[in-house]
């Protein structure tokens, strides 16, 4: 437990860092008997754009739980704990000719439980899928103290409710997650930037098909596209240099603004079926 | 409240026609596609759009009536069957294509839109709906959602869960919601991922908001025909190893050949071949033109009987009409099928295959094996006569000792058919007991007096079960 005169400490004063699912449980059970109230988070990333509006007596951080549990290359898959970045996943992957395909604001700083906790929009959304598509399962705490799994292993599993996408999409009101099994996919074979001019959004999206669009809004009628191999027959092209074309995508990603839903009217009582009697995260017992 | 009471609340909203309570209509829907579970119903209603589908709803929810929603009934593991004395809620009236937009890759349609009607309308549009059950000339939409259905371009694609964008729904006593938004980034709770492969438990969707995807450029066919399955599943791993992304790969054993080349469905499958393997790759033709000669140099590599393209659209849809068709024409070998679907960790499939092997001995019945094999996901099809209690019992033993397999080679029981009936005893084999009751109390959430598909999907008591089931005993062995 650490003093924390940072960002975050008007919403909660101190962060206390779990280093074991254990160790959160435990810290999950503690903090009901005494009465307080607890904000899950990663490395707090997000925090600036996703405040919690509550206020509560500490951070739970999973940002020091980082091993990679297993990476099944065969089968394209891996387990994940929460607090493992993506620059850390991407280290686990070198090699093995895979990826996890994503593209979010913060991927690079923050770690992935808060990126899909989060449900961050994925800039490859429109041609690799949003980011909850990646997730099989994984491992849950719920306010409680109890752990529980979600999911499988195996791609496809429509056993028991999809848990999983619920709780993902929770922002960590619902449980505090410990580890990912996620889906990977082939890298793509080569990667090239261009910058393309399009007078509108239809004609851009229908002639030209590239493996990947990356795009920040409807209406940006300037577009950054990243594809392998791609004809591009009508519209206006330039090919860009690689490393420029990869400070403005980045550039795009942090620009990109996101404006947070009101929290379903189902929240508090999805909550209370997560962990009967225990207050829900964020909010006092 | 008294059952005329009801009824003629309930024959005012749908019209007389369109609620049936004699016992020749009731017939069709005692049962789905598995027919091991039989319950007829109290009435069947056949509501014409949503506002009917809700007021309905709220006549059973107020008169403690259980029902359940259904769409064309082709599920495979009597998820929307109800308990004597229930109501099913036929959503087949509800087939209007509602909008389709070519810009956002987006179609607003009915649930009782036929799956493949989706996809006919959406053509003129360069656009199409992915997900492509075997069913898919006949089911539904609102059931394909209901059941999270897949289908041999899931592997490439994935599954329905990731195509429904949203959904006008339900709830068990009547009101109406829209769960999720009509792009990829909403970032509230997912009530909609919730909803997809709930069973019709949690919410009856009367409007989907869906996905729709571009017809690729290029199309190419190929079947590898191999002296075993064991080697098309090798041939599979490789495939996946190199780094190649197919549509679809997809295994028949010689059983289903023989099947399909003895049916209307005869595609010119080799029956001399162990098995075949079909592989449809897609996309831009540079990518396309790309990775075909790849793959081939890859099968190559195998001892292979036979690899052909298909050349024409005609040929392609040939070996489609062999595949699709193959449930049905291993349908007619026997009085009674049992469609098993299980899944494994890709790079177990030869180990499960053997398996059934070895369970298809013990058992005497005869197995065909159709398989998703880029997904792990298998469907050992038992041949059987339900006449003969010894034949059905081997059968759900069978069926029991291949799912327990998969869950141990770390797998699941279920990859796109879903718990139903079928399967209810099994998934505490899969979760644990922490798990099954925090499903247990989500589903308490939406549907509290388990009106709404009672029983579905999760474990329930046996005598409950066994209400359902034609032959007076669940297999827990």
């Amino acid at each position: 437990m650490a003093d924390d005169n940072q960002a975050g400490a008007a919403v909660a004063p101190i962060t206390v860092c779990a280093d074991s699912v254990e160790h959160a449980s435990q810290l999950l059970q503690d903090a009901q008997a005494a009465g307080q109230s607890v904000l899950p988070c990663g490395n707090r990333s997000r925090q600036a754009r996703i405040a919690p509006t509550a206020k509560a007596d500490f951070w739970l951080s999973m940002a020091t739980c980082q091993e990679m549990l297993w990476l099944d290359a065969e089968d394209q898959t891996c387990e994940v704990q929460a607090g493992m970045s993506m620059t850390g996943l991407n280290q686990h992957l070198n090699g093995t000719g895979l990826e996890l395909a994503l593209m979010c604001r913060g991927a690079q700083t923050g770690t992935l439980g808060g990126l899909f906790m989060s449900a961050e929009p994925s800039l490859l959304a429109s041609s690799c899928g949003p980011s909850r598509d990646f997730v099989l399962g994984g491992g849950w705490i719920l306010a409680n103290g109890k752990s529980v799994r979600s999911g499988s292993r195996v791609v496809k599993s429509v056993a028991g409710y999809d848990v999983t996408r619920l709780l993902l999409g929770s922002r960590g009101q619902l449980a505090i997650n410990s580890s990912l099994i996620l889906r990977l996919r082939p890298a793509p074979r080569e990667l090239h930037y261009y910058s393309v001019e399009a007078a509108s959004w239809p004609e851009l999206r229908e002639q030209v098909a590239p493996a990947r669009l990356l795009f920040p809004s409807k209406e940006c009628g300037q577009m950054l596209l990243q594809f392998a191999n791609l004809k591009v027959q009508h519209a206006s092209l330039t090919a860009v240099d690689f490393e420029q074309a990869e400070e403005q995508r980045l550039e795009f990603v942090e620009q990109m603004t996101t404006k947070l839903p009101e929290p379903s009217p189902w929240l508090d009582a999805t909550a209370e079926a997560c962990a009967p009697g225990a207050a829900h995260f964020g909010r006092r017992p | 409240m008294k059952q005329d009471s009801w009824k003629a609340q309930l024959q005012e909203i749908v019209g007389k026609n369109y609620l049936l309570d004699t016992p020749a209509a009731l017939l069709a829907y005692e049962s789905d596609a598995l027919t091991l579970f039989r319950c007829k119903p109290a009435a069947v209603l056949l509501p014409a759009d949503a506002d009917q589908v809700s007021r309905c709803v709220a006549v059973l929810f107020a008169a403690n009536i259980p029902f359940a929603a259904r769409g064309a009934g082709t599920g495979l593991s009597g998820g929307a069957l109800v308990a004597e004395g229930g109501v099913v809620i036929a959503m087949t009236r509800l087939k209007k294509i509602h909008a389709l937009d070519r810009e956002r890759r987006l179609a607003i349609v009915d649930p009782g839109v036929v799956n493949l009607d989706l996809s006919r309308a959406a053509e003129k549009y360069g656009l199409r709906y992915a997900p492509d059950p075997a069913s898919q000339s006949v089911s539904t939409l609102g059931g394909n959602m209901a059941e999270n259905a897949g289908g041999p371009m899931c592997f490439l694609h994935g599954t329905t869960a990731n195509h429904v964008l949203a959904a006008d729904v339900v709830l068990p006593d009547g009101r109406c919601e829209t769960w999720g938004e009509v792009h990829d980034h909403a970032q509230d709770l997912d009530l909609r991922g919730f909803l997809c492969g709930s069973e019709g438990t949690v919410a009856i969707a009367v409007r989907l908001y869906l996905k729709l995807v571009p017809i690729p450029e290029k199309v190419v066919t190929m079947m590898a025909a191999f002296h075993s399955i064991a080697e098309a599943c090798s041939a599979v791993s490789a495939i996946v190893a190199a780094g190649l992304r197919p549509v679809a790969l997809e295994v028949m054993d010689q059983a289903t050949i023989n099947a399909v080349e003895n049916s209307v469905y005869r595609a010119g499958l080799p029956t001399d071949a162990g098995a075949v393997l079909i592989i449809e790759v897609e996309g831009p033709s540079v990518t396309v033109d790309h990775d075909v000669p790849q793959m081939e140099a890859l099968l190559e590599n195998f001892d292979l009987l036979r690899l052909e393209r298909a050349e024409t659209p005609e040929q392609r849809l040939a070996v489609w009409k062999g595949r699709k068709g193959a449930g049905g024409a291993l349908g007619r070998l026997a009085p009674d099928s049992y469609v098993m679907d299980g899944v494994v960790p890709r790079s177990k499939l030869t180990e499960i295959m053997d398996y059934v092997g070895v369970v298809q001995r013990e058992a005497g019945l005869p197995v065909a094996n159709l398989f998703h094999a880029g997904d792990g996901n298998i469907h050992p099809h038992f041949s059987y006569d339900a006449r003969d209690p010894k034949q059905a019992a081997a059968v759900e033993k069978a069926g029991a000792k291949i799912l327990r397999r998969c869950l141990e080679l770390g797998g699941s029981i279920s990859g796109e058919h879903g718990i139903g009936l079928e399967k209810q005893h099994m998934l505490a084999e899969q979760f644990g007991a922490e798990e099954i009751a925090l499903m247990e109390r989500l589903r308490r959430v939406f549907n509290p007096s388990d009106l709404m598909n009672p029983g579905r999907g999760l474990p329930m008591g046996k005598g409950c079960a066994e209400a359902f089931h034609r032959h007076g005993a669940i297999q827990n062995g």
